[in-house]
């Protein structure tokens, strides 16, 4: 498995270079100016000039490249265009609360969608399973940006139980801050989530040994939790998997009607401000890892089902 | 039984998210709050007050420099600040300020007249936005630690106006002499009621109170936040939700219900705000002065202030917004008139059916429904106006390149005076008269007169001139004069905005 791991590691780089080449060159054709953008409209035209020239933006164009790349390659991510600070400075923050967002919104997914779906498979056909079934397929109807907006006027105007921006200091108020925006995100993906596990678990219940397992004498909980679940959880391995990458670019929307001091409204600033810098470096961070999350689901398949291989 | 043991858990995890954590708000003596929390639409990218132009900066490193003199809050006159007196000699050339002995940076160091002089010195000399302010100046000298002496080139007569500009804020020169540019926009040193402690870019900006400022008891309240909500629907809904204490330009389509709100005081201040159409007069047709005149006079005012504001502003009738000094209440400006529209299309000669192209702002609403009900109003003179919407950098770009052929934009004046706008909007060496690309020697010749005439009387006299002049050139549409919008928890006691745009928060108290 390490040699796998390794090899895929290795495929990851001529990946990462394409794509620096590609957002290098899209975001100079898009149209718009980032020195006029920061300095303003009052801005002279040899102020602006003169910022070009300062960061480089008048070499061409090859040469641009080929100064972004040392750099990259001694860990110089660059200065952001905009705030004059160094990107390396802003990017953990940045980071921890996109990974806090993400990673809390698969949490809800999963705490919502597992009990449903258990709930569901148990009781297949009979009332629980059909109100679950018709309650869990609105989500997929509902555009997030609504649902988000939906859940602010209820839980944070209304109630007034949740805030409705921010990031919060310290975890207790992060897990308050992100609580909406979070079931925002994770809302639709509870949905398939609990829909494909509850057909997995349908699955896995019928089987012989599952029948063997009862015969055997052995308590509902432990067949439940012990044999069945785990066994279903293989397929839904794959869908966290895609979730999470989707999530990445998912995030853009949520923290933005959320203001959410994440990667994801960082991504918007930037392009509407041209901040190159930023924008070369969080793509290629979303590049990376889309590609580390797929090869994380790869490698978590034996966990669950030692008769899966990989390499 | 099965559905309990399954669903438990999950029912647990969420209580505890609801139940358990609770943000609190810290509450100082005397029930106030000790922090003000204020939720803008844009963030603060540059705390330089010589290099950039964007109001979320201005406003908010506002609070932590002084000028010499400060402009009032009706926005017609200058009150003391660093400077305690001021004269100007017989000849109009040398102004003599007089300076606060007692003010003091954050840093502990006290204000002398070096530290003005180096100010006013990098102001002049650095190449941005508002080095026309000081264009006048020749000279800048000490005369005692406490005195400055500023000898200009000729006599000016908005120099007061120059100097109260935000852009010559005075800063250290013992701190940022040797400073560069990106070093004194992350760390702002003043002697303003606030001081940065922390900068968060692109999120949160947070001041405290500067220890050493030289009006005891301000600010009232130790800590000012300004964070960034850029969502309307949210930046609103967390002020009702008493998240933020204050949040600036809630949408004119939410006031009436903000207004429903009883713990909400919606405020429209007075402002120096005019919204206008750019027409690029440099190319056909729009080089042709009767169709810009037609255009006018086929643009419903009133019709924009009602769809875009909701009512809450005023149809424009000159280029001066309303708060300026002299503002010709008299002038006979354009009205919605459409057979004379038509009439001057037909002089213009440019045909029965004109196509015009217009840029418009994506995410600025207020300009998206005015250029759409321009497309519409004009369609009844036969002049069919195609919409581009382009996000602001590529928007900004094109205006400057002069490729484009109609913009709605808007404009704040930053000073009491009427001349910085007659310059920006009318004198092409400035900014190619606001990026229309007009010039007209008799315009030249009256914003020169402006700014040379000491006389008040005559002064007047010129802009009305110019004023009538830009009426009959018609260059731009002006529409409407819009107030500056505020939303503030009733709790919130002392909050001003100047009709130049900063926000005052020094003597803010929010109760709880």
């Amino acid at each position: 498995m390490l040699r796998y791991a390794l090899g895929r590691v290795g495929q990851m780089v001529p990946i990462a270079l394409l794509v620096t080449v590609l957002i290098f060159l899209l975001i100079k054709l898009v149209p718009g100016d980032p020195a006029s953008a920061i300095l303003g409209d009052r801005a002279t035209d040899a102020s602006v000039a003169a910022l070009r020239h300062q960061w480089g933006l008048d070499r061409p164009i090859w040469e641009q490249y080929a100064v972004y790349m040392r750099n990259l390659a001694t860990g110089n991510l660059g200065q952001s265009l905009r705030y004059q600070t160094p990107v390396t400075s802003m990017l953990p923050r940045r980071t921890s609360v996109t990974f806090f967002l993400i990673v809390y919104s698969l949490l809800l997914s999963v705490l919502i969608a597992v009990p449903l779906a258990l709930v569901a498979a148990l009781y297949r056909n009979r009332w629980p399973d059909q109100v679950i079934r018709a309650f869990m397929a609105l989500p997929l109807a509902s555009p997030p940006f609504w649902i988000g907006i939906l859940l602010l006027i209820v839980f944070a105007l209304k109630l007034r139980w949740l805030p409705a921006e921010g990031y919060g200091e310290g975890f207790a108020d992060h897990l308050q801050h992100l609580f909406l925006p979070a079931l925002t995100l994770s809302y639709a993906f509870a949905s398939v989530l609990s829909r494909n596990l509850r057909s997995s678990l349908i699955d896995v219940l019928t089987t012989t040994y599952v029948d063997f397992a009862r015969a055997k004498g052995l308590r509902g909980r432990t067949v439940l939790f012990g044999h069945v679940l785990r066994a279903a959880m293989l397929p839904i391995v794959t869908l966290v998997g895609v979730r999470l990458s989707y999530a990445i670019g998912g995030s853009v929307v949520i923290e933005t009607v959320f203001a959410i001091p994440g990667l994801g409204s960082w991504m918007v600033d930037s392009i509407l401000s041209r901040d190159y810098v930023v924008v070369q470096t969080l793509t290629l961070m979303f590049a990376l890892g889309t590609m580390l999350i797929n090869l994380t689901t790869d490698l978590v398949y034996p966990l669950f089902d030692p008769r899966v291989r990989v390499g | 039984m099965r559905m309990f043991r399954v669903t438990a858990p999950a029912s647990v995890a969420v209580a505890l998210v609801f139940g358990l954590f609770s943000s609190i708000s810290p509450i100082g003596a005397a029930g106030f709050k000790q922090v003000i929390s204020f939720g803008v639409n844009r963030a603060a990218d540059d705390l330089d007050p010589v290099t950039q132009d964007a109001n979320p900066n201005i406003w908010a490193y506002m609070q932590i420099y002084q000028q010499l003199v400060r402009v009032n809050a009706a926005g017609d006159g200058f009150v003391p600040d660093l400077a305690t007196s001021w004269k100007v000699s017989a000849d109009g050339k040398i102004w003599t300020f007089k300076l606060r002995p007692e003010a003091v940076f954050s840093t502990g160091e006290p204000v002398t007249s070096a530290d003005v002089v180096w100010t006013f010195q990098r102001a002049h000399d650095l190449d941005g936005p508002w080095q026309w302010a000081l264009e006048p100046m020749q000279a800048i000298t000490a005369l005692d630690a406490h005195t400055v002496a500023i000898t200009l080139k000729e006599p000016f007569a908005p120099f007061l106006s120059d100097v109260s500009l935000f852009s010559n804020s005075i800063g250290s020169v013992k701190a940022f002499k040797s400073a560069s540019h990106e070093e004194i926009s992350n760390h702002p040193i003043g002697s303003g009621p606030y001081m940065l402690v922390d900068w968060k870019k692109g999120e949160q900006l947070t001041m405290r109170a500067n220890p050493h400022y030289y009006v005891r008891g301000l600010p009232r309240t130790p800590e000012l936040r300004i964070i960034y909500i850029p969502d309307d629907n949210t930046r609103t809904i967390a002020l009702q939700s008493g998240r933020v204490d204050g949040i600036d330009y809630p949408p004119f389509s939410l006031l009436s219900a903000l207004r429903g709100d009883p713990r909400i005081d919606v405020q429209l201040n007075p402002s120096t705000a005019v919204q206008h159409v750019l027409l690029n007069v440099t190319k056909a047709p729009l080089n042709n002065v009767k169709l810009r005149q037609a255009l006018s006079y086929a643009t419903d005012r009133a019709g924009i202030v009602k769809a875009v504001l909701y009512g809450n502003g005023t149809p424009a009738t000159s280029f001066l917004p309303i708060t300026t000094p002299f503002f010709d209440k008299g002038l006979k400006a354009y009205t919605l008139d459409l057979n004379k529209a038509q009439a001057l299309l037909r002089e213009a000669g440019v045909g029965s059916s004109v196509t015009l192209h217009a840029m418009v702002q994506s995410g600025n609403a207020d300009a998206q429904t005015a250029t759409t009900l321009l497309k519409a109003m004009w369609s009844k003179i036969g002049v069919n106006l195609e919409i581009e919407p382009l996000d602001r950098a590529a928007a900004t770009q094109r205006m400057r390149n002069l490729d484009y052929q109609v913009y709605v934009g808007g404009w704040t004046n930053d000073v009491p005076d009427p001349s910085e706008l007659a310059s920006y909007e009318f004198d092409y060496v400035t900014a190619k008269s606001y990026h229309t690309g007009y010039q007209s020697a008799a315009m030249t010749a009256l914003i020169k007169q402006g700014e040379r005439e000491l006389d008040t009387a005559k002064r007047r006299q010129i802009y009305y001139k110019m004023q009538e002049l830009a009426i009959a050139d018609a260059p731009l549409i002006w529409l409407y004069y819009a107030p500056y919008t505020d939303a503030i928890n009733k709790n919130m006691k002392g909050f001003i905005q100047l009709a130049t745009g900063p926000w005052i928060f020094t003597n803010v108290t929010v109760t709880q």
